[in-house]
């Protein structure tokens, strides 16, 4: 079976043969791959040399932590291809951009109305998360569609803030 | 006084389990209190007693004096430890607790008083003839207009600093003229919304500067001392990540005109207890100025305790019982050196913003010299209510140079999966020449450091193949459901449902 695989910046093509022989951009490499007791702690050994690793799904990527740095993983087999190319022609079109909270938080303040123009740089909202202000700026100058949240209010991670034209 | 053999932490993470640990060691009991959000923390497990005080946010539960106080008569408790944070650092919570006969393992609500409001604190510390940074500091509140003002005469670039503030809320730097109004916006919200509190003023702020602090131990009958210096450098928004003891610009004479001037500083107060007074040293003339004096336990004092061998929160509750100090100043000896790392819950390479959800796999380092405190474990919940510290790793070596190195191997060895941590980000920064080299400055994080991450070849290929391998046994299984002979609709159902979740 042919993946296609992102890890950080790099993508490699990585063939697995129903046999479980494993070529990694053409070259035959020699691997044993073992689960521990411990919740997704793996242990590597990948032509002898041996790596310790925590690998967590998320989504439809996986997490995977080794010597302390977490790296993002993507796995595309000829399926999941497919199923992005769908995903791509479904997908919206049109210029709106949808100021998201990135974290769980308190809204504390709201500094624009909808209608109001924008320059880039310019602070929309405040969320206080973890004792944190975190201000949301306009990333270009626009207009602002539409206002979501007000202030005391708590969100949730991914709730839409505002709306920019 | 009464016994303090019974002690109520009102507190959270890892400095809970700090406490709870000295008090094991001492054959006190322990009572902890806990928000809904926290019903499985470490520090509820391991206390004798625990009493659920609220909803998560902690303005309904650790910061409320009167649940705390219920508790304490409920279990019995002699004495709280209040921790850093919360209400650690609360006159009137001291005052509260000391006038129900349970004694505050900390200083007096007095000294709190005078020390803990930073405007009387430079009012105490100027009184006791020590240095400070210029500025304009009243009691009273400052109108915005006198701070525009008053801005010109302090000079750029200058802090906006919050009156009640700590712990780096409510601050905020100005460089030019332009940025001061909306600073002082933002500040008075961020104080407002972490203290109750929206007064700020206005500060020099000295480039070139290292943040190095005293630790100061004091008994109820006069006796006090000082533990040197830690040396809290590096920062991020004013926001200590990794502290150091001993400083690596701070020779033995330094340390002790420094130690005077913390103790003149105490003893204007008639401090007892564990306290640390904050300096700003000049890297380039060796000038300090006060800048605060925390009346509190600080995250870092494990540095303190591992180069002098002195357990400052055993030392707290042993002073709270009224024992005398059992150390003089010139018993104080300084071994080896001691670098902590604060291990945060935030993305280092996305501004560190955040990061929230279940630890899903979790061990922790050891081996020589490796000491860790830490409030989270394997199925932790990371919420958004409390700060972002998890743990704390402190470690020793003979000298800095090893113990560096010994730091990296540690935090190489700490495995946190199912969140973002800062330590990829400390590997990298204490391999850099400026931090090898003790050079860096406070602002070195926002002026000089570019933070990204770096890509290696190797940990991708090897992430790579791992997370494929793992695929590749979740897309066999489902084609083994997928080879099942086709029975009936409802079995046709089911699989294509069972499919669809796989994707």
């Amino acid at each position: 079976m042919k993946y296609e695989t992102t890890a950080g910046e790099e993508s490699f093509a990585i063939d697995i043969e129903d046999d479980g022989s494993l070529r990694f951009d053409g070259d035959r490499l020699e691997y044993d791959f073992q689960v521990g007791k411990d919740p997704n702690l793996y242990s590597l050994i990948l032509d002898n040399k041996s790596y310790e690793l925590r690998v967590v799904p998320e989504g439809d990527q996986y997490r995977v932590l080794l010597n302390g740095e977490n790296i993002l993983v993507e796995v595309f087999d000829e399926r999941r291809r497919r199923l992005e190319g769908v995903k791509a022609v479904l997908g919206e079109a049109g210029g709106e951009q949808l100021i998201k909270a990135p974290m769980p938080g308190l809204v504390v303040d709201v500094l624009v109305e909808a209608g109001d123009p924008v320059v880039e740089g310019q602070t929309l909202v405040i969320l206080e998360s973890m004792k944190m202000h975190n201000e949301f700026k306009a990333k270009r100058g626009t207009v602002v569609k539409q206002v979501c949240v007000k202030i005391d209010d708590k969100v949730q991670r991914d709730d839409t803030l505002l709306i920019l034209e | 006084m009464s016994e303090v053999s019974r002690i109520l932490i009102a507190n959270r993470g890892e400095i809970a389990v700090r406490i709870i640990r000295a008090c094991n060691e001492l054959n006190c009991s322990t009572v902890a209190v806990y928000s809904e959000a926290d019903r499985m923390q470490p520090h509820v497990r391991m206390a004798d007693e625990a009493y659920c005080i609220g909803a998560a946010p902690a303005s309904e539960s650790y910061l409320r004096i009167d649940k705390l106080l219920e508790v304490t008569k409920r279990s019995g408790a002699d004495a709280i430890h209040p921790g850093y944070g919360f209400l650690a650092e609360n006159a009137d919570a001291a005052r509260a607790f000391e006038d129900e006969g349970i004694v505050w393992i900390g200083p007096s609500a007095e000294a709190i008083h005078l020390m803990g409001d930073k405007l009387t604190a430079r009012a105490s510390a100027m009184e006791a003839g020590i240095p400070l940074v210029p500025g304009m500091r009243k009691n009273e509140a400052i109108s915005d207009d006198d701070l525009i003002k008053g801005a010109e005469e302090v000079g750029y670039p200058l802090l906006i600093k919050a009156a009640a503030g700590g712990g780096g809320k409510g601050m905020r730097i100005v460089t030019k003229p332009e940025e001061l109004e909306e600073g002082i916006r933002i500040a008075r919200l961020e104080s407002q919304a972490s203290f109750g509190d929206d007064r700020v003023y206005l500060e020099r702020f000295v480039t070139n500067a290292r943040h190095v602090e005293i630790q100061i131990l004091g008994d109820r009958y006069g006796n006090i001392i000082h533990l040197g210096e830690r040396d809290c450098s590096l920062q991020r928004r004013h926001q200590k990540l990794i502290e150091e003891s001993p400083s690596p610009v701070v020779d033995p004479e330094l340390r002790a005109a420094m130690g005077e001037a913390a103790l003149k500083a105490a003893r204007a107060v008639g401090y007892y207890s564990a306290g640390t007074v904050e300096f700003v040293l000049d890297n380039n003339t060796k000038e300090f100025f006060f800048l605060e004096m925390n009346t509190r336990l600080q995250v870092e004092h494990t540095v303190t305790e591992r180069v002098t061998g002195i357990d400052i929160v055993k030392e707290m509750i042993r002073i709270a019982q009224g024992k005398r100090l059992s150390i003089r100043q010139e018993e104080v000896e300084f071994n080896g050196w001691a670098i902590e790392c604060r291990i945060l819950a935030e993305n280092p390479w996305q501004g560190f913003m955040p990061s929230i959800g279940e630890i899903s796999g979790f061990s922790l380092p050891s081996g020589p010299g490796v000491r860790t405190d830490t409030g989270v474990g394997l199925g932790s919940e990371v919420t958004p209510y409390y700060d972002s510290l998890l743990a704390k790793i402190i470690i020793w070596d003979t000298s800095r140079e090893e113990a560096i190195i010994r730091t990296c191997r540690a935090l190489e060895e700490f495995q946190i999966a199912g969140i973002d941590t800062t330590i990829p980000f400390y590997i990298q920064l204490l391999k850099t020449p400026e931090f090898m080299g003790g050079g860096i400055h406070t602002r070195f994080l926002e002026d000089e450091y570019m933070i990204t991450q770096v890509n290696s070849h190797e940990r991708a290929k090897v992430a790579a193949v791992a997370a494929t391998l793992l695929s590749h046994q979740k897309t066999k299984n489902a084609f083994v459901l997928g080879r099942r002979p086709v029975g009936e609709k409802w079995q046709q159902y089911a699989r294509t449902v069972q499919l669809a979740a796989r994707f």
